[in-house]
């Protein structure tokens, strides 16, 4: 499956409540994520994707 | 159920008085659904303390204003465009007369200017009109008497639709007398018989006491009766909601993801169990009520599970008859079928993610039927996030991912952008994740619902998680992101309408059944019995419990103030009839 | 009819599902004692509540040793008791709630609890609540009753049963002073 621009941009939305979310998660085992981790983290997801993008997606040597 | 020949002329073509039809009948719903997401977005910017534009006693205008237009006019109408598609398509026959179409388009469009008119008058100060009583408008809260009959016509006009739709089939009936009912035209006519029992009790009580009450004609009315004859119907609108919603994605689904129906006898039997469940629930909206007997209150909670199934079944088969769509188009493995399903189509897509959010707000709604549970969420924010995730997720998105599919086969038109439909699928669900998430947060928090400023002086709200601020930003972006999903819905629609016409604006072609009707009991197609047993379940679950807040709750009128003599000869008899009715009833049960 | 293996499975799992659920419910109901608002709180008339041996004077009567009625009458915009001055029970004590409305129809929630009904002109909600500890709820109309919806709240406070003696005799004195 191809890390097509559609495809990405769609996991970069879904990404973002699941992001936040991750602070509620965090409070059920008593851990108060402070938002600037949360930020972090998906600052980090983003950045990955980017070079999952570049790796692997349309227009690069990878693709099928 | 397939069209003659795949491709070649389109519906507008064969059908083009049916199409003029569905064309008004959604362009009232999507103006509805305009004005109604405008609103949302005032409210939910508004009782969150981010941006208040106007006075917090207007909220309820606007906030009676977005649950009429969107969860009445803006639903219905769609309904009502969808069924007249769908019963002209799989009786593959045009109305039996097209002015009598008109006649129901024209009566529920009239009911809804006027009940908009009384809503909206709410804005205008000193005019004197206004309908600030919500969706639910129970009594003594009062509107203005158009208010009300607007409704009844409203009500009035999809009881005619319903005529039209059964007069086709009367009709194909005669030509077709051993044939099984199209599965489109049984799922049509199995919704309305289970609307014409339940609208039953909201037209009572607006027909018989509330119109003559905001006329003055009679002097008070019982408000727990009122309220519960609005519930006796209030729950059942919401599979009126849903039953096109299914519609769509047991027909049209699978074959959007390149499959066929997995099984068309099992989608009968849920549309059957629909109209046999439906309407005897509808006392779990009132557990909390006094004047209510626990015990009609645990059986509404029982029939409510009961109800789990006819959704539990549809899972099963939307998900597999997906799945086969999937394996059609070269999908394999376990799970790995799911990438090679049409994710670029908004109406796939949309279609998939309302399905998928169904489940959620399924499992709220689970909470809800909870007898005892219910009382720690009963009228907080948790219930409005139950169902966004509901009527304004299962419903309304698939009826805009269906509008991708289906308002080209009516205008002839391609639709206009597909990148753009996919990008407000996509933020509408996205921002229903924010805000019904950070609802149903809320309501366990204890912050009502229906309320302008739920920031209170006296106390703090508390949660185990997190913290209100976050709830409601997380409501005020939600709210937003769909409003602009609304937009961009709004606008692609506009432009494909005004586009150019072309021959094959879209495969409209659908395919049969993998299981078809033929190896499933007659039974199913024998409308007449299961009407029959659908009214018993009603008479049981409500007989009594009416008979009871009538008898001890001040009679019909409440508060134990006499029928004044002004009240015509007319409205007099049918008063003594219904009340000797009652009595005689009671004094026999009791 | 021929039904796939897979949807009998599916369809036999969602029937245990539910008959599950029915069933938690009904040990909630019947053995977990948490008992459901019904009819038994009887009703009056709205038209002549000021008159009402009980509803004219709301408040709480001590009915035993560590029980109490509380008689609430909810109107636009206010609880009576517990608006303009808070309700006062005693910690470890159990209160019978009776709830009614003057006008229209009122919601009656005890934030953060799930002590929650409607207020009905007409009918009478009785439901019983044991308090524990002391501290103070917040109580708030969830139920849209009017423009001034949003301001009707009040306030519950817990008081240390010795406090709340004191209090009580005072109220007593005070309302046999008045007579």
């Amino acid at each position: 499956m191809k890390l097509t621009k559609a495809r990405a941009l769609v996991l970069i939305a879904i990404s973002v409540p699941v992001a936040i979310e991750l602070r509620t998660v965090a409070g059920f085992f008593n851990v108060e994520l402070p938002l600037i981790a949360v930020a972090v983290i998906e600052f980090l997801f983003l950045a990955l994707l980017f070079v999952l993008y570049g790796l692997y997606g349309e227009g690069s040597e990878s693709a099928a | 159920m397939a069209t003659a020949s795949g491709g070649g002329s389109e519906f507008v073509d064969k059908f083009p008085d049916e199409a003029a039809i569905i064309k008004a009948s959604f362009l009232i719903a999507f103006v509805s659904l305009g004005i109604g997401a405008f609103f949302g977005l005032i409210q939910a910017l508004h009782r969150t303390n981010v941006l208040r534009v106007i006075d917090s006693a207007d909220y309820y205008t606007v906030l009676t204003g977005h649950g009429v237009l969107l969860a009445i006019v803006f639903t219905i109408f769609f309904l009502c465009g969808v069924f007249h598609w769908a019963v002209a398509r799989s009786l593959d026959r045009p109305a039996e007369s097209a002015l009598f179409s008109w006649a129901w388009v024209g009566l529920m469009t009239t009911g809804t200017v006027l009940a908009t008119v009384a809503i909206l008058g709410g804005l205008v100060p000193n005019l004197g009109m206004s309908a600030d009583v919500l969706f639910t408008f129970y009594a003594p809260l009062q509107a203005h008497p158009i208010f009300y009959i607007g409704l009844a016509m409203f009500i009035v006009g999809t009881w005619l639709a319903g005529a039209d739709w059964f007069l086709s089939y009367r009709a194909w009936r005669q030509e077709h007398s051993d044939e099984r009912i199209p599965l489109q035209t049984f799922m049509v006519l199995t919704t309305m018989i289970m609307w014409y029992i339940s609208t039953l009790g909201v037209a009572v009580s607006v027909v018989f006491f509330l119109i003559p009450w905001s006329l003055g004609l009679i002097e008070s009315v019982n408000p727990l009766l009122t309220r519960t004859l609005f519930w006796y119907f209030g729950h059942p609108i919401v599979y009126f909601w849903l039953m096109p919603a299914y519609l769509l994605w047991y027909t049209v689904l699978p074959k959007l993801a390149g499959g066929r129906l997995f099984s068309d006898p099992l989608a009968r039997v849920v549309f059957v169990l629909f109209l046999l469940l439906s309407t005897p629930v509808g006392i779990h909206h009132q557990y909390l009520d006094p004047g209510i007997a626990e015990g009609f209150k645990f059986i509404a909670m029982t029939n409510t599970m009961f109800l789990l199934l006819p959704s539990l079944l549809t899972a099963f088969t939307v998900v597999a008859s997906v799945e086969h769509g999937a394996r059609q188009r070269g999908g394999e493995g376990y799970l790995r079928w799911l990438g090679a399903l049409p994710w670029r189509d908004p109406a796939f897509t949309g279609m998939a993610l309302a399905g998928a959010m169904f489940a959620a707000g399924g499992f709220s709604g689970m909470i809800n039927a909870g007898m005892n549970i219910n009382y720690l969420i009963h009228n907080t924010l948790w219930v409005p996030g139950h169902f966004h995730l509901t009527v304004g997720t299962a419903v309304a998105l698939t009826m805009m991912a269906g509008s991708y599919w289906l308002v080209p086969q009516v205008t002839g038109r391609k639709l206009y952008s597909r990148p753009i439909g996919l990008l407000q699928v996509i933020m509408w669900f996205v921002g229903m994740v924010f805000m019904s998430n950070a609802m149903h947060r809320a309501g366990l928090a204890g912050i009502p619902r229906r309320t302008a400023e739920p920031q209170y002086q006296n106390f703090e709200f508390l949660t185990p998680i997190g913290s209100i601020f976050e709830l409601r930003v997380q409501i005020a972006l939600g709210g937003t992101l769909l409003f602009l999903s609304v937009v961009l819905f709004l606008f692609n629609i506009l432009l494909t309408s005004l586009g150019e016409e072309s021959d094959r604006p879209v495969d409209s072609y659908l395919p049969e059944p993998l299981s078809g009707p033929e190896g499933s009991p007659r039974i199913l197609d024998n409308l007449t019995m299961w009407t029959g047993i659908a009214a018993v379940l009603v008479v049981l679950a409500y007989t009594l419990p009416l008979a009871g807040i009538i008898q001890n709750g001040g009679g019909l009128f409440g508060g134990g103030l006499p029928v004044p003599a002004t009240v015509s000869a007319g409205v007099d008899l049918v008063l003594t009839t219904v009340t000797s009715a009652f009595n005689t009833l009671w004094g026999v049960v009791a | 009819m021929e039904i796939h293996a897979y949807e009998k499975l599916w369809l036999a799992l969602a029937l245990v599902l539910i008959v599950g659920f029915i069933g938690t419910i009904t040990y909630g109901a019947a053995g977990a004692g948490i008992e459901m608002i019904d009819d038994k709180g009887g009703t009056v008339d709205p038209a002549t509540l000021d008159q009402h041996p009980k509803f004219g004077d709301p408040g709480i009567e001590r009915t035993g040793e560590n029980s109490y009625d509380v008689y609430v009458v909810a109107r636009q915009f206010v609880f009576e008791p517990g608006t303009t001055e808070p309700l006062r029970v005693p910690a470890g004590s159990t209160v019978t709630f009776h709830v009614t409305a003057a006008d229209v129809i009122h919601g009656f929630e005890v934030v953060g609890t799930n002590a929650n009904t409607m207020a009905i002109p007409g009918q009478v909600s009785e439901f019983t609540v044991q308090f524990e500890e002391a501290g103070e709820y917040g109580m708030l109309c969830n139920e849209y009753c009017g423009s001034g919806h949003h301001v009707m709240e009040g306030k519950i406070v817990v008081m240390e049963q010795g406090e709340f003696d004191s209090w009580y005799e005072q109220q007593q004195a005070q309302g046999e002073a008045e007579n």
